[in-house]
């Protein structure tokens, strides 16, 4: 089918009444699990997915695809305000939408990520309708040594994202990638760092650590301030929402290139929003001439990262939709939705199943329009809520992280790994440790060891596979290249000082 | 009438065993809950969820599925063995957590044969051996041949440590004499994705993802890991017909109670398990997602888990895997 | 300002020995080889490291004068850690809504500016919303009064 064709297909589908209504039922639901702190997409279309069975498929599939993109609009939106993420995505949007927050930016940052959040999405679209199938040849061609060395170099990016301390910061990845450890070895079934605990057997979960970490330390922090968080910006009008010609020109670049990476990452299976974010975030910065400005506010730093991750989410069901495998987590949830519908993905969904493949296409543009049309006039009602006395917010927050956390699994256990994680939270505040290479560090550890220890079982203990594998060896290059591009400038500062009228080390 | 006879000698065999019997005389009397030790959208949350309707219409009180996910589903399998024995609390139980768990760890925190009562084992499904569509292996006979030639070289990737598919094969390597090299995943989708990308020799997978591919032309099927020929992949032989005699593995899931509960739960629930298995619409799913259906008795059910421990426990000791 | 040793000293020992408590945990694992790593393989490497960062830190710490640190608001902590802790004992047992007023209320206690009256209606408005948004909207295996 070409893509006319496919194009007509879709639209008949997706512009059916009922399929439109799933589709904003779905979409509604994201933004406001998203907002809420702790609730995930993946817990979200989980509790969702019961109420699917009976729904016809592809109504079904629009729905809960919905959630998860509709999610990532909303997520950004307690980051921003509240310091208060719910993911690694989310974390990254912090590092400078807090901050702006705290400026009195907020109607500001939020309006950017939900524009960003579109554009980033639309042309992840345009890339799964004209490509998917070979982009998915391509993502297969990516064993265990080409994902260890992406991963090397979202690690190599993690460990120079933050401001402060160097080895504060490289103290916290290490710790991350430690904690990423804790539960059961992939390759042998030992548990590991469980102290007994049987709850500890997947490991800690990502939202815990993160609502810990983030949210009950920003708490703990904030109680007993005077004033309210969120500077009181009074009625909010569109004029404090729209950036400025300069605002405009300030993001339009740091976008395109964020929903490129995006869309790359997230067609990789097994990497994520988290990993395409951080990899936006520390690309910006990298590339940026005035690098310091990020972590106090940059708009560049929402940009980029919000663009990504929602060209990833999007570009996520590139392997599923044209191989049969899910990309990730959430996408494999919405796999086993099809499945329950009779719908098994592989590699002839598209041609065995075009009405849904093009229908939830389709619906992923009407979707992301409705979530623009949704989310900016939203924007001053949460802005408003979040103003409220800080006393009377709090203890509301905190029902929602518990809760939130509970959902995942049901289990009152993540209640207390959020406590723990707040009070550790909270120490590394008061003395100056970041919280967010805790975070990356905890989602690329595991990947990390694993396909490094995969890679040796396949090439039978041969470490040059990392170099000779040609996709790999590009990924090591641009490691060494961004590594490079941080210690360089200082070294070349080093070597002008000894002329006269050099510039100043910074 | 065979199972009636079985159901009544259960049923006198747990009345005699237990000193209560007027525990729950009118249940139920109230919401059962059925624990899916995964998350939502596999398939045993949709046979619990299936299998929860049939009841609650059959029983008359609703019937609340409940996923708690965890650790290959132990930790949902470990609340049910901890939950109180009435009979209002149940556990889709699997091969992973009613079987292989206790065999793989030490510290397990219950124990699968003696903490549940079974209700019954509700379905099986056996696996299929699958190669890339452009492996040179054609038949079981090649991967024998190969694997007795060079041990630890041929490479089958399973979804992780202790799963059925892990299982199916260390037993065919403990049962052909040969060593595969095994290549654990975190879920089977990436052991499928380096599958069909060339970079493992096999996998020992569910039949209904892989009928997928086999029929789209990227794998092809070597044997099926069930004692006949299965409907969803015809003419492929048993991988016991195909040179290894005797080789038998299945993956299957079944309705359990914790250890203690009433005789007249038991019943009454296992009464409802097979009438539901009767019905159609279980009948046009099972086709659909390759399941066969077996419906055992809480007695056979009992001993067959006990079987199937000692069977493992074989294979885990014999492959050096105990945690 | 005068150095303060407690501002980083501190937590760049504690990086140090913790990673010596985790290295010896690593040592309890199969350690394997640099081409077929075991599972104590990384954990020992990455506790290395850990080790390593945290003596920087405190090289660091010795060269820098440090601000002393902000009074602590142990308040605000104590309160906080006791709310989440009573939440999460409880509410499996005696269901959300009264979970949630004793999160309420333990958090009002450590409050220096309370007011009952606005507070009792936040409680009031988060025990309905999470009731229709968690209980019913989402299904939580959770009563809004008594054990589940």
């Amino acid at each position: 089918m070409d893509l006319l064709a496919g194009f007509q297909t879709g639209l008949a589908t997706a512009l059916t009444w009922h399929t439109l209504m799933y589709c904003f039922i779905g979409v509604t639901i994201g933004t406001f699990v998203g907002v809420l702190p702790g609730i995930g997409a993946l817990a979200a279309i989980s509790l969702a997915l019961p109420l699917t069975y009976y729904l016809d498929p592809t109504d079904a599939l629009i729905m809960l695809a919905g959630i998860f993109y509709g999610a990532q609009y909303g997520g950004s939106t307690a980051s921003i305000l509240l310091n208060l993420p719910g993911t690694a995505t989310a974390a990254i949007t912090c590092l400078d939408g807090y901050p702006m927050a705290q400026q009195g930016k907020a109607p500001l940052a939020i309006f950017v990520t939900a524009i960003n959040s579109f554009v980033g999405s639309s042309i992840a679209i345009i890339l799964v309708m004209g490509f998917a199938p070979a982009i998915a040849e391509f993502a297969l061609e990516f064993g265990a040594p080409e994902y260890f060395s992406v991963m090397l170099l979202g690690l190599v990016a993690a460990s120079t994202l933050t401001i402060g301390s160097p080895f504060k910061a490289l103290s916290m990845v290490v710790f991350g990638l430690l904690l990423g450890m804790v539960g059961t070895d992939v390759n042998t079934g030992q548990f590991r760092y469980t102290f007994g605990l049987f709850e500890l057997a997947d490991g800690f979960s990502i939202v815990a650590v993160a609502m810990g970490l983030f949210g009950v330390a920003e708490i703990i922090s904030n109680i007993g301030q005077p004033q309210s968080v969120i500077r009181d910006v009074g009625r909010i009008r569109m004029a404090d929402m729209l950036p400025t010609r300069a605002e405009w020109r300030q993001i339009v670049r740091p976008t395109l290139r964020g929903a490129g990476i995006g869309s790359f990452v997230g067609a990789l299976p097994g990497t994520g929003p988290g990993i395409a974010s951080l990899m936006a975030y520390a690309t910006e910065k990298r590339i940026s001439k005035t690098p310091e400005r990020f972590g106090h506010g940059a708009l560049e730093g929402i940009s980029a990262p919000e663009a990504a991750n929602n060209a990833s989410v999007q570009s996520a069901f590139i392997p599923m939709l044209s191989l049969g495998i899910p990309g990730d987590a959430v996408v494999a949830v919405l796999m086993g939705a099809m499945i329950l519908h009779g719908i098994t993905p592989g590699p002839n969904l598209i041609n065995s199943e075009p009405q849904m493949f093009w229908g939830l296409i389709m619906s992923f543009w009407i979707g992301n329009l409705m979530l623009l049309v949704l989310n900016i006039p939203l924007i001053g009602m949460w802005v408003k809520l979040l103003s409220l006395p800080y006393n009377l917010l709090y203890p509301a927050i905190l029902v929602f992280v518990c809760v939130g956390v509970y959902s995942a699994d049901n289990n009152v256990f993540d209640i207390f790994v959020v406590l723990g994680f707040g009070v550790l939270g909270t120490l590394m505040r008061r003395y100056g440790f970041p919280a967010t290479p805790v975070l990356l560090g905890f989602i690329l550890g595991p990947l990390l060891e694993e396909h490094f220890r995969r890679a040796m079982l396949l090439s039978r203990g041969d470490a040059t596979v990392f170099f000779t594998n040609p996709i790999s060896a590009v990924f090591m290059g641009l490691s060494v290249l961004f590594l490079a591009s941080v210690f360089l400038p200082g070294l070349r500062a080093r070597l002008l000082r000894q002329k006269p009228g050099a510039v100043a080390e910074d | 009438m065979f199972r009636r006879s079985f159901l009544a000698a259960s049923a006198a065999a747990l009345a005699a065993a237990l000193a209560s019997p007027l525990a729950a005389q009118s249940y139920p009397e109230g919401p059962i809950t059925i624990v899916v030790p995964f998350p939502p959208g596999g398939s045993t949350d949709l046979l619990a969820r299936k299998l929860g309707e049939s009841i609650s219409a059959q029983l008359g009180q609703p019937v609340v599925v409940e996923n708690r996910g965890g650790a290959g589903g132990t930790v949902g399998a470990n609340y049910v063995a901890k939950s109180d024995a009435d009979g209002y609390t149940l556990l889709m139980g699997v091969t992973g957590s009613n079987a292989i768990s206790a065999a793989l760890r030490d510290d397990l925190p219950y124990n699968p044969v003696t903490d549940f009562d079974p209700v019954s084992i509700v379905i099986s499904s056996p696996l299929a051996l699958v190669v890339n569509a452009e492996s040179d292996f054609t038949s079981v006979q090649d991967v024998l041949d190969y694997a007795a030639a060079n041990p630890e070289t041929f490479t089958h990737g399973t979804p992780g440590v202790g799963t059925s598919m892990h299982m199916a094969g260390e037993l065919f390597g403990l049962e052909s004499e040969t060593k595969l090299l095994h290549v654990p995943y975190t879920g089977s989708a990436a052991a499928l994705q380096d599958l069909l990308g060339g970079r493992i020799d096999a996998m020992f997978g569910d039949i209904l993802v892989t009928s997928e591919y086999i029929a789209s032309g990227r794998l092809k099927a070597l044997g099926v890991t069930g004692t006949q020929e299965h409907f969803l992949l015809e003419g492929v032989p048993t991988i016991a017909e195909a040179g290894l005699d005797g080789y038998a593995a299945f993956s299957w899931q079944g309705l359990f109670a914790p250890a203690g509960t009433p005789p007249e739960a038991l019943d009454a629930l296992y009464g409802a398990v097979s009438e539901a298995l009767g019905g159609e619409e279980m009948q046009a799913i099972f086709r659909e997602r390759g399941f066969l259906v077996e419906g055992m008795t809480p007695t056979d059910s009992k001993a067959f888990i006990a079987s199937e421990v000692e069977k493992w426990t074989e294979v885990v000791n014999a492959a050096g895997l105990k945690q | 300002m005068a150095r303060s040793p407690a501002t980083s000293l501190l937590p760049g020992i504690t990086i140090i020995l913790a990673g010596a408590a985790i290295g010896a945990g690593a040592l309890t694992y199969p350690l394997g080889s640099v081409f077929r790593p075991g599972p104590g393989f990384f954990p020992l490497g990455l506790a290395g490291l850990l080790m390593a960062t945290g003596l920087g830190v405190v090289i660091e710490a010795r060269g820098s004068d440090a601000a002393p640190p902000e009074p602590f608001a142990w308040g605000a902590l104590a309160g906080v850690v006791l709310s989440i802790l009573a939440f999460g004992l409880t509410v499996e047992h005696i269901g959300y809504i009264p979970a949630t007023l004793l999160l309420f209320a333990i958090c009002a206690v450590f409050e220096r500016f309370r007011d009952w009256k606005r507070l009792a209606l936040t409680a009031a408005i988060i025990s309905a919303l999470g009731t229709a948004v968690f209980l019913w909207g989402l299904g939580l295996p959770l009563a809004a009064f008594g054990g589940a």
